[in-house]
């Protein structure tokens, strides 16, 4: 993005905030702090990226994902890399899918449904407010009337249907699902993002995880960041937050970073940390703060995230046109459910390597057999889910006794998928076989798959369980403020970037209500 | 392949140029196994076959033969194949094309077959004292020394096709024979070729003694910019009689990578996509050193990584090497299994772990077991079946069976990783996805998307053109 006119800050200025990533957690935050004539500065670790740099390659666009090593751990070891975290000025939105349904009103209050799970602190009335105007500020394209929703309609048409999504479309009519057009953050026709920026509509190009090349997908460094920088915000590039300086009450007082190789710090008066369910914990941990609940890091959790692929007489092309354009929501509560939660599904788009690995990983084909699949890439199309994940114990990030290059030690991640993981994927699995089947799908075959990282920094109104309050802040730490997907006390079936938007303009608003002075 | 060009107007020719005492004729099962969408125009040189009254023996006497015989057809798209003399003969007129010398726009590739190289072929004297005393004799002796020539040069010839060897053979111009053995087959062309840009595929035979892997890796691959090498198992030098198929194979993915690569090359692609995709289509010498982990251990990966990603039938992408290339750069992929040490080490203990289980089986390394024995070693593997039968614990710079089946997950993902996003391989699937729109605005990204919808440029799978 554009950051020559940016307003620049001195270290040694006590500048009002400093926020540490610049994705779904960070950016919104800096762009309405900015707005409301803060001084604020944004520390992001990759580089800054003009869409039209970004390379159609699954192996030359590596520069955009979190490669710094963790180390999995567990009986599901989660797959990070091009999976999860991401890098440069819009952190993982630049890699995101950008399908963006909302939370689901009773995943919020899970335990007190049914006994499972933990409840958030705040209710779905609270988000709506704010999916709302983020709905509307970056441009979500989807149905008019959403079926599951009366009163939801989104403000721009749905994005064109690839093979996939047809087959995904006849599959559901066939079998009594019902099917809609999703809800995506992909701009399906010229959109006025500001006076002086229209963001073109989408060219179906199927490069969504790679970086948008055109600014057709919402990612922060085309909506909330410029925003930010129009309003006064400096966002600092290739600077890796490594570590907090404190005064002796235990506030922050500065945020120490490695910039060329050299660690400098920028004094400022309170600190949003929004660098994602792994960085966020580790760096903490690391630094020894903000953890008298003891609960930093614990409570890993991952969606279950299978996916069913088949065969097609005719070509499917699963790279063209946006990857995940059909939504249904109708297995949010199954009926017939034995587990608890539920899950949303859509159609799948991918691209070759991505695919070619899973096959690999998860198929556990080799020889003849990978090469004669893989070569059929273009007959292949996929369904999947997003589904409930419980926290538990067994599941969490620790520190493990190896250092990164900046002498930090990594994060390991213990990750085993638990008895309601195991009942839910079984019921989805079911389901996207019957689906492919019935529009006369071969080869059918279903991935074992976990996607999102999640939890680690739990909100809850108890300081001697959760790390976090209702709005993001530190209860050890008066002006420390998280905002990223680490604060979820439970999952949500929705991916969660959308969510994370919404608790960072939220988190925000508490903030310059008076958390600042409190 | 692409859909719109199978057929009609630009429809592809292959000008096919035979070996010493061979014609035309040794090509009709390649033809055959190319079917409708390449037209095969194989062409008698000069003292061969029914060109056997023809004059004109010397290396430039053949090029400007067969430039003539090009430009009376005026294809719009071309290739050539040379077997043995004949591929002399092509990379000659190749070389003189791409310095302007003949006007002969559409050439779009070259196929070698037991290639005669550039340079002075290689020919030991006794060898070509013997063939240069052959046919002038009685015709029982005539019959005999075509025989023996060639079962000498073949290891799988049925019976009709090593009879019309034999007929070649006995009907060419004796002066022409002898011509090639004392002149030809010595003249040095390599400064005058140097290095085609054409994008070429060198094919040898694995038990060709004097033309076979090895004087195509030394002699002639350095003369092109971008050839690949496509080894044919159990097979001499007769080729296009002994493994047509191969031989088809070979000239359909010139084919293929030529339209491939002109689609990369296109105004559809943009430059940072082009750079990637170009950069990994260069071929890695054949001398490779591994960086990250020693020879032996090398040598064990690429037994192993033939039997993950086998590529019988194209030429061989050096996965090993790119594997290795990786992991000497140190780049983390963003996670590693908790339970495997650091990626370099991973690979060392566990190559050395398949080593340990295949001396157990009585075979000196994994590389050395039988590929049967190889794949029941490695299903074992998957299965977290202890290779070694032995418990958990692994001695030093080895891995127990749990770290073991790991491993396994992250090589078959490494090697589908390298094979999967080569421009050759990407060929053959007719991937489209990387022509979605290149510099600048606006981008022309995809309209068709639906089921079965395409656009009219794009590629389709190899196998489905050919199915």
């Amino acid at each position: 993005m554009n950051l020559t006119q940016m307003q620049t800050y001195a270290q040694d200025e006590v500048v009002d905030a400093v926020v540490i990533g610049t994705g779904a957690g960070g950016a919104p935050l800096l762009g309405r702090l900015a707005s409301a004539g803060l001084r604020v500065v944004a520390l992001e670790a990759g580089r800054n990226w003009e869409p039209e740099d970004y390379p159609s390659d699954e192996i030359a666009a590596s520069g955009i994902y979190w490669l710094g090593e963790r180390l999995s751990a567990g009986s599901t070891p989660n797959v990070f890399g091009a999976n999860n975290s991401g890098m440069g000025v819009g952190g993982s939105t630049l890699h995101w899918g950008a399908f963006c349904p909302r939370a689901d009103a009773r995943d919020l209050r899970l335990r007190s449904d049914g006994g499972a799970g933990e409840d958030w602190p705040l209710s779905y009335a609270d988000l709506v407010p704010y999916y709302e105007a983020i709905e509307a500020f970056i441009g979500v394209s989807g149905p008019a009337s959403y079926p599951w929703d009366a009163k939801r309609g989104y403000p721009l048409p749905p994005v064109a249907r690839n093979a996939p999504a047809e087959l995904f479309a006849r599959a559901c009519a066939a079998t009594g699902v019902l099917a809609s057009d999703g809800p995506v953050a992909v701009v399906s026709r010229n959109f006025v993002q500001s006076e002086d920026h229209v963001r073109p509509a989408c060219i179906n190009c199927g490069y969504c995880h790679q970086g948008c090349r055109i600014g057709a997908k919402t990612s922060m460094d085309v909506t909330y960041l410029p925003l930010a920088v129009h309003h006064g915000a400096e966002i600092r590039a290739e600077a890796t937050a490594i570590g907090f300086e404190r005064d002796a009450r235990g506030r922050i007082t500065a945020v120490v970073y490695r910039r060329d190789g050299l660690d400098q710090r920028q004094r400022c008066g309170a600190v949003f940390l929004c660098a994602g369910a792994v960085e966020t914990p580790r760096l903490l941990l690391n630094g020894g703060l903000a953890n008298s609940s003891g609960q930093v890091g614990r409570n890993y959790m991952a969606h279950v995230a299978t996916q069913v692929w088949g065969t097609f007489a005719q070509e499917t092309r699963p790279s063209k046109g946006y990857p995940s354009a059909l939504i249904s929501e109708d297995m949010l509560r199954p009926s017939d459910a034995d587990f608890a939660g539920g899950y949303v599904l859509q159609s799948l788009g991918i691209v070759p390597m991505t695919f070619a690995q899973q096959v690999a990983r998860g198929r556990g084909l080799w020889g003849k057999e990978l090469v004669d699949y893989v070569l059929g890439y273009n007959h292949v199309a996929g369904v999947g889910i997003n589904g409930e994940c419980l926290p538990r114990s067994e599941n969490f990030l620790e520190l493990a006794d190896e250092t990164d290059d900046n002498g930090l030690r990594k994060a390991r991640i213990t990750f085993n998928a638990g008895e309601n993981e195991r009942k839910l994927k079984r019921h989805a699995a079911q389901l996207m076989t019957t689906l492919w089947q019935a529009v006369d799908a071969s080869d059918v075959w279903t991935l074992d798959r976990f996607a999102h990282t999640i939890g680690t920094c739990r909100m809850g109104s108890d300081g001697g369980s959760a790390v976090v309050d209702a709005y993001g802040r530190s209860f050890d730490i008066g002006n420390l403020w998280i905002c990223d997907n680490s604060v979820f006390p439970s999952s949500l079936a929705a991916n969660p970037a959308l969510t994370i938007m919404a608790l960072s303009l939220r988190t925000a608003d508490a903030f310059l209500r008076g958390g600042a002075t409190a | 392949m692409f859909g719109n060009e199978t057929s009609g107007a630009m429809r592809p020719i292959a000008i096919c140029l035979h070996y010493l005492g061979g014609s035309a004729r040794e090509w009709d099962l390649v033809a055959r196994h190319l079917g409708a969408h390449v037209e095969v125009v194989p062409i008698d040189l000069p003292g061969f076959g029914d060109a056997r009254e023809t004059r004109g023996y010397t290396v430039d006497d053949m090029v400007a033969y067969v430039a003539d015989a090009v430009r009376a057809r005026q294809p719009q798209r071309w290739i050539l194949v040379g077997h043995s003399m004949g591929a002399k003969v092509a990379t000659v007129l190749a070389s003189e094309i791409e310095r302007g010398a003949h006007d002969l726009p559409g050439l779009a590739g070259i196929v070698t077959v037991a290639g005669s190289p550039p340079s002075p072929e290689p020919m030991d004297d006794a060898q070509r004292e013997k063939m240069l005393g052959w046919f002038h004799g009685d015709a029982a002796a005539s019959d005999a020394q075509a025989r023996e020539f060639v079962a000498s040069n073949s290891e799988r010839l049925d019976a009709r096709s090593a009879e019309l060897a034999v007929t070649d053979l006995l009907r060419a111009e004796r002066s022409a024979w002898t011509a090639w053995l004392e002149h030809g087959s010595r003249e040095d062309c390599s400064d005058r070729v140097g290095v085609l840009r054409t994008s070429a595929i060198a094919v040898a035979g694995a038990d060709d003694a004097k033309l076979g892997p090895d004087a195509q890796q030394r002699l002639m691959l350095p003369h092109f910019a971008t050839a690949q090498l496509l080894i044919v198992p159990h097979a001499k030098h007769l080729l296009p009689l002994e493994c047509a198929q191969d031989v088809a194979g070979a000239i359909s993915l010139v084919l293929m990578n030529d339209l491939y690569h002109a689609m990369i090359a296109s105004e559809r692609v943009s430059t940072p996509t082009r750079e990637a995709l170009l950069a990994r289509a260069r071929p890695i010498d054949s001398g490779y050193q591994p960086k990250s982990i020693d020879r032996t251990a090398f040598e064990t990966l690429r037994a192993v990584v033939d039997r993950v990603v086998p590529q019988a039938g194209t030429p061989r992408i050096d996965l090993a090497a790119r594997i290795d290339e990786q992991l000497h750069a140190g780049q983390s992929d963003g996670w590693r299994f908790a339970a495997l040490p650091p990626d370099p080490q991973a690979y060392a203990a566990a190559l050395a772990t398949l080593d340990d289980a295949a001396r157990a089986r009585g075979a000196q390394s994994f590389a050395a077991l039988e590929p049967a024995a190889q794949d029941d070693l490695l299903h074992g593997v998957a299965a977290d079946a202890s290779v070694d039968g032995t418990s958990d614990a692994a001695p030093p710079g080895r891995l127990n069976g749990e770290q073991l089946r790991l491993w396994f997950e992250d090589l078959r993902a490494d090697a589908i990783k390298a094979f999967t996003l080569h421009p050759q391989t990407l060929a053959r699937m007719g991937y489209s996805g990387v022509a979605n729109g290149g510099d600048g605005e606006p981008k022309s990204g995809f309209a068709r998307i639906g089921l079965g919808e395409r656009e009219p440029w794009e590629p389709v799978a190899f196998e489905d053109t050919s199915r």
